[in-house]
């Protein structure tokens, strides 16, 4: 069975096939004012591409897991993830996403083609 | 808030803060096309169950299914040209292929984008089926226009946003649809 497992903490997302790790990468979740919901979700939409209409942006290989439109999606700012990733942990959650798991381009492709519907998603 | 929340962190972090801002607003990450999504991902899917409006749309016809909340079955409207009054009728099993195969879009083929552009000459998108999907969670409903591949059944040309995939649809949904409350209403069977 395959799950995928976010971490706030450590803004790391990992992905499982019956408890072996196969995928592990940086993302960004949200900020203090937005936080990813915690809890144990079901990925019940997947489209590639997307475009969010409530923020006006982009949100490729979107793995929708929360009623409210929280995803697993890449991420389209101008600078690295990683710096980004870098800021939030370490200087402010100002860099944090509205909730939704931002994820490099490579990464999030690769989730996506990985993950089929139904795929539960652990938040913690 | 968002300027609010800057400018409290300009103040925070002083002039470090203010020179990584201005190393951000650089284009260190400049779009790149991305690699095509192998054959057989779902460009696009939604859990069935949660579906609670389809709408396919021609020139000439409209297929409307309808429920007001998940658990209760789907009412179908068809309407026809020509046709002063509505088809209606309660969804039977053959509404759930069709249900079944329009939410779950696989990739058979990316084009180039000079077959996008030739197809898009030869047919316009006025010319396409409109196909749209609400589901019920807060997110916008999935909108794409459709149209069968030319040489194969089994395939259509689907395009949403600004992606066209050759897709994998069985060549039955469509017949499906165009029956009517005959083949999808309560009682038949395809």
């Amino acid at each position: 069975m395959k799950r995928i497992e976010v971490d706030l903490e450590e803004q790391m997302v990992r992905a499982y096939e019956d408890d072996k790790l196969v995928h592990e990468f940086i993302c960004v979740t949200g900020d203090d004012d937005h936080p990813t919901d915690k809890g144990t979700f079901k990925i019940f939409r997947k489209q590639h591409p997307y475009r969010s209409k409530t923020y006006d942006v982009p949100m490729d290989y979107a793995m929708f897991f929360t009623e409210d439109g929280k995803a697993l999606h890449q991420y389209h700012g101008p600078a690295p993830l990683s710096l980004v990733r870098t800021l939030k942990t370490e200087l402010t959650e100002w860099f944090g996403s509205h909730g939704c798991v931002r994820l490099e381009e490579d990464a999030a492709r690769t989730l996506y083609e990985w993950a089929p519907m139904g795929t539960r998603v652990h938040v913690s | 808030m968002a300027i609010y929340s800057l400018k409290t962190f300009i103040t925070k972090q002083g002039l470090a803060g203010l020179i990584l801002l201005s190393l951000l607003a650089l284009p260190f990450n400049p779009a790149q096309a991305g690699q095509p999504l192998k054959p057989g991902t779902e460009v696009f899917a939604v859990a069935p169950e949660k579906v609670v409006e389809i709408s396919y749309r021609t020139a000439d016809f409209w297929f409307l299914a309808h429920r007001w909340q998940v658990g209760d079955r789907f009412t179908l409207i068809f309407l026809k040209k020509g046709k002063p009054l509505p088809e209606r009728c309660l969804a039977g099993d053959g509404f759930q292929t069709v249900l079944r195969q329009l939410t779950s879009l696989k990739l058979r083929q990316t084009p180039t984008p000079e077959q996008v552009k030739e197809i898009l000459r030869l047919h316009p998108l006025s010319t396409w089926a409109e196909l749209v999907i609400r589901d019920d969670s807060a997110l916008e409903p999935f909108r794409a226009w459709m149209r069968p591949v030319a040489d194969s059944s089994g395939e259509v040309w689907l395009h949403f946003l600004d992606a066209t995939y050759r897709v994998n649809l069985d060549s039955q949904v469509l017949k499906l649809i165009s029956g009517g409350c005959q083949t999808l209403g309560q009682g038949k069977s395809p």
